[in-house]
This record gives C-alpha cells, structure tokens and sequence, in this order.
C-alpha cells in the first residue's frame, strides 16, 4: 500500500493541494480506517506477516520479508550486510567500506536526502531510536516501516542481530552470524585469560577530550582484548574528561581511533598533558580505524582480536582474522 | 578619587587570591599542599605535571583573558556610549570564529595544533580592519559611533552566517570542536598564544589607561568631549584599536568566553561610579579575579569532565548582575 502512495509521489510531484476535505474529515476517514482494519479477519492477506518492536518500543510490520533496505546507523548497515548485502539499497556518507561503493550515497546520517530515498522506494528504514529523530518521522509520514535502533552494548548487537534477521526473513542466518561472532569473542577472551589487565585510554576525541564510560561496547571489547578501562567508573557511556583526569590515571596504553590505522605520530599528543603521560612518552599508544573500533557491528570481534595483539603481544592470537583496511583518507566526509 | 588606590589594591589582592585557588583546585583532587611540594620541587612527577605543565598556564591565561575582556568592555562601552556594548558587539568574536571553524573543519587544526589561534586571530584582525572600513566610509568626516556599531553588528551576523554554512558541511568530531571553541574553554592553554596575548595586553592597557581623562569627557557627549580640550577622532580610534586588539589576542587564546565583558566593567560601574580612571584598571582586575573562579568552578562542578569556562561565566554572571543591577537601583 505505502509502496504505491511512493510511486505517486515519486513520479508525479502535486501540482495542486492533495486534499480538499477538513483535517477533522481526514481524522474521522482514518479513525473508520483503523476501526474497519479491527474488525478484519485474521487472515486477511494484508495483515502483517512479520512483526518485530524496536527500541522505541513501536512494532515494525512488514506484509513480507524487507527486500530494500536503508539505514542511516552504520553500525547496523555493516550489520544488515553481515545477513545479506544485496537487501540494501542505498549508503551515507560514513559506509566507507568498499563493499558499500557501488551503493547510491544520501549524504549524511543525520539529515539524508529525503526526496533521493523515497524515489528509491524502500521497504524498510533504519533510524536512530531518539524520538526527535527527523529521517524517521518522515519516513514513517511516507508510509515506509521504520526500525528504530539504540546500539549501545554486545548485546544489543545481538539482539539486532536476530530481530534484522527477522524482518529480513533471515532467522537461520542471523543465528549462525550471532554464533560465529560469539565464538570469534570467545576466542579473544581465552587468548588473554590469565594475563595481567593493562589499563588502557580510549580517546573518542581529543578536543574537547571525550571517552568511553561503562556499559558501552567499546568499554566491553577493551575488557575482553585484556585491557582495562581507566574512566569504567565514569557515569555516563561517553563522558567528557579532563587532561588532569587522564593524567591522574596514568594509563599503560592509549589508543586512538582515526581514519588510518598505524602508529604514525599524532600532533595533539605533543600538547601540554597528553605529552607528558608515561604511555605516550614510552610510545604506547595505537592509532586504530575509527570505522572499525566506533562501531558496534558485526566486526567487534575484529576489532577486540586486534587490540589484544596490540595489549599482548603479535602470539597471542596468532591465527586471528586480518584487520579490515583503514578507509581511504582522501575520500573522508 | 583618594580612594582609588585602595579599591584597585583590593581588587588586586582578590584576583591574586583567585589565582592561588585556581591552581590549587583541580579534579585529581590535588590541593594547596601538593602546589607547596610542587614549586619546593619534592612533588610526584604525575603532581608536578598536574599542577606546573595544566592548572598554572591555565590560571595565567584566565587571569590575562578575564582582564583583556574586562579593560576591552570597559573601552567599548564608553566609545560607543552603550550599555549593551562589550568586547564581541563590533563582530570580532564574529571573525574569530571564522577564522578557528575554517581551521578546524579543514582539519588543519589536528595537523598543525597551532594554526587554531592563529587562524582565529587573523580571523579577529580581519573582522576589526573591515569594520572600521566600512564605518570610515560609511561616515567620512567622523568615525561616527552609531556606524560603526551597525556595520560591527552587520558584520558580525555575516560571520555567523559564514560559520553554520561551514558546520553544515563538518564532520561530527570537528563540529563538536568548533562548537565547543566557540563556547570559550581554556583547555588549550599554551605558552605561545597566552604570550602573544600579554604582548599585546600591555601596550593596549596602557593606551586605554591614558584615555581615561577623555572618556570622561566622551560620557558628555563628543561635542562637549570636543569643546572641553579631547582630540575626539584620535581617542576613538586608538580605544578602537587598542581594545580589539586585546580582544583578537583573549579570543586566539581562548574561543568567545561571554558576558566577562559585559557585566565586569557594568558591576564596577555600579558599585564604584563612572570615573573612568578607576573604572579601567577595576575593570581590568575584576575580570580578572572573576574568569579564575568561573574557571575553577568550570573545571570542578563535573569533575572528571569540564564545562567550557564560556558556560560557566554565562550561568555564574547573568544571576549575580541582575543582583548587582537591583542593588544598584536601590541605592
């Protein structure tokens, strides 16, 4: 139904007002709408066939597996990937990976270009769970089923994990997806067991200069690669810090999400404070890929896996899948 | 006026006051003791470089920022005889901005750490030289105040404009910077811009000090200013110029910490009188004495975290004014 509404608009823009009637009229047609689809029978073959809520705690329904996909979280895009790439139809700007290239970008998460998107008619929409969230409330204005997302931990990868592989109708796959990360976390976690934690700071950004707290996935994966967080005991998932916080805290090692993977220098670490922490003095700290570690997706795993090697030394996980290639950075933003 | 030694001396010793708290109070919870071991040099390494290498270039740069923006109010306030006048009004906080954003949303910021201030500043002279530009134009015969206020505002509302058409098209991490720059925070305090700062504070303090006789003519109105003996054209300009300056310096350093500007040279007006040569230097040290504890309150109220001292002037001043304003019309 909201596919067809789509068409019109797409193809043909209005020339004249859409509606003549009053709101209130429109009001009472829609209030018999929904009275009439009450009564329906069960098997109605418009009633949905997939269901599933979302972490706004709205239900997602769908009359059929979504085919056309578009999600403005790039965590949950490289997570929609990891069930079936083909369903996706569109990108924003931060999909950076290569597998994402062929795919028609809509400019930024935030504020994507609507028009674009409803041309491309997509079966489903993936959006912030924050209620203000703009692209949503448009969608769900054009009639498009919108699945509202908070990815804060492991878990909630998880259970993304199985509710996309629901809508999807991907439930075998999103199981064997959910083991396989499971069994690449396990494996992490067994290389370290044993050794002494290394406490480690995670700098978000540098200025003004922000981390991680608890109950993030970042602050999970530092745990499970044998490290050690030095803000756990922040009240908030990604507070703001002081330098003479981080100082006071000394950490063993910092390491650094940016757009290049490596150990090349930073500039902002010669500022007062940061030059002097002993990790930085003795060259402990690792510059990671920022699309990697930021983004609780499917690649955590990876992602814990490289920081151990980091923690612990190239032997813990001598075998370990290869770290993806930092994206281009000519082509940032 | 045989009181004014004594006022200045009071102010003085409250913003040395003000400083010694400023480096004693920290969020690793550091006090007066550890300041004492620190400087008698039997302190940790970790303590030394808290208190020596963080809070002692930040309390300096406070102290000469608070002053900066303090004196430049002051000077704006009687060149343009306004009340609402203060050190942003004529757009340099405007250029500034323009000058910091351009710099951070390039990226530059993060590969050169210094091409922030100094963008900033030339961003800041910019904005000064094309002000008075157009207010020179605009009334050829005479800087006439009320121009230059409206080409200072028109400005200034360009600038803006310039500022969120580059933060529309920023990446996350450097709109926060930029935003973040432009609440005014003294995070980045570092020899290098608080010295070009107090390179540039000593000249144009003590130009605007000279000037105190002729702004008490000026508060008569130019024309009574004129007959009275003050070149009028020259002070305005040098005021213009001295106290933009000063501010160019304070924003480089800084980003726009507000209402220090506004209300520091209002308060001193209220409680002390309108004598100009008490007025300057007061407001001077009144700024302060006041940007060292709003930092230090910034830098305490959230600890770990900091709030950019910009907010904490903004939420600490506004109240005490309105209690200072109704004092005032009490009396």
């Amino acid at each position: 139904m909201y596919r067809k509404h789509l068409a019109t608009r797409g193809s043909h823009p209005p020339t004249q007002p859409y509606c003549k009637v009053s709101i209130t009229e429109c009001k009472l047609f829609f209030t018999f709408l929904t009275f009439v689809a009450a009564c329906a029978p069960v098997e109605d073959p418009t009633h949905p066939a997939i269901t599933v809520t979302d972490d706004l705690g709205h239900t997602v329904a769908l009359p059929a597996p979504a085919r056309r996909v578009f999600s403005v979280i790039p965590s949950i895009t490289e997570t929609v990937a990891a069930l079936d790439s083909g369903v996706l139809i569109a990108r924003t700007r931060f999909d950076r990976a290569p597998e994402f290239a062929h795919l028609p970008s809509l400019g930024d998460g935030m504020n994507p270009n609507l028009e674009a998107l409803a041309r491309l008619e997509p079966d489903l929409v993936i959006s912030w769970y924050d209620a203000t969230e703009q692209v949503a409330d448009r969608a769900a204005a054009l009639g498009i089923p919108v699945y509202r997302a908070d990815v804060q931990t492991i878990d909630d990868l998880r259970s993304h994990l199985r509710r996309l592989g629901t809508l999807l109708g991907l439930e075998e796959r999103a199981s064997l997806v959910v083991d396989s990360l499971n069994r690449a976390l396990d494996r992490v976690a067994a290389a370290v067991r044993g050794r002494d934690p290394v406490s480690v700071y995670y700098s978000v950004w540098h200025d003004p200069p922000q981390t991680t707290g608890p109950g993030t996935f970042i602050d999970e994966v530092v745990s499970l690669a044998g490290g050690r967080n030095i803000f756990a005991d922040a009240s908030r998932g990604w507070p703001l810090v002081s330098v003479e916080a981080v100082l006071q805290r000394n950490p063993d090692a910092l390491v650094i999400p940016g757009r290049a993977a490596g150990t090349e220098a930073v500039p902002w670490l010669g500022a007062p404070g940061w030059r002097e922490l002993e990790a930085v003095r003795t060259g402990r700290y690792l510059l990671v890929d920022g699309d990697l570690f930021n983004r609780p997706g499917p690649h955590v795993a990876e992602a814990a896996a490289h920081l151990a090697r980091f923690l612990h030394g190239d032997d813990v996980l001598p075998s370990a899948a290869t770290p993806r290639q930092a994206g281009d950075p000519s082509k940032q933003n | 006026m045989t009181r004014t030694p004594f006022r200045l001396a009071l102010l003085a010793l409250a913003a040395l006051g003000a400083f010694v708290l400023s480096v004693s109070l920290g969020a690793s919870g550091l006090g007066p003791g550890d300041l004492w071991r620190a400087l008698s040099g039997d302190a940790d390494p970790t303590a030394r470089t808290i208190l020596l290498q963080l809070r002692l270039p930040r309390a300096v740069l406070a102290a000469l920022v608070g002053g900066a923006l303090g004196i430049s109010g002051c000077t704006f306030q009687a060149l343009l005889r306004n009340p609402l006048a203060e050190p942003y009004v004529l757009g340099i906080s405007g250029g500034a901005a323009v000058g910091a954003v351009a710099v951070l949303v390039t990226g530059l910021g993060v590969a050169i750490p210094w091409m922030l201030p100094v963008g900033a500043f030339a961003g800041a002279i910019a904005a000064m030289m094309l002000v008075l530009e157009v207010a020179r134009r605009a009334s050829p015969a005479r800087m006439d105040t009320r121009v230059l206020i409206l080409s200072g505002v028109i400005i200034g509302a360009f600038f803006n404009a310039i500022i969120l058409l580059m933060l529309s098209v920023a990446d996350i991490e450097s709109f926060r910077s930029a935003i973040f720059w432009m609440m005014g925070n003294l995070t980045g305090a570092e020899w290098g811009s608080t010295g070009l700062l107090a390179a540039l504070l000593v000249p144009g303090s003590v130009a605007v000090l000279s000037l105190a006789r002729a702004f008490n003519l000026l508060s008569r109105g130019e024309e009574v200013a004129h007959y009275l003996g003050a070149s009028v054209q020259r002070v305005k300009l040098t005021a213009y110029l001295a106290a933009s300056l000063m501010v160019g310096a304070a924003v480089a350093a800084s980003g726009v910490i507000g209402f220090v500007g506004l209300i520091v040279p209002h308060a001193v007006r209220i409680a002390w009188g309108n004598d100009h040569r008490l007025l300057l230097p007061a407001s001077f040290l009144a700024g302060t004495a006041f940007l060292l504890l709003a930092d230090t309150v910034a830098r305490l109220v959230i600890a770990p975290a900091e709030l950019p001292t910009g907010v904490a002037t903004a939420v600490a001043g506004a109240p005490l004014f309105v209690v200072l304003l109704m004092r005032g019309g009490r009396r």
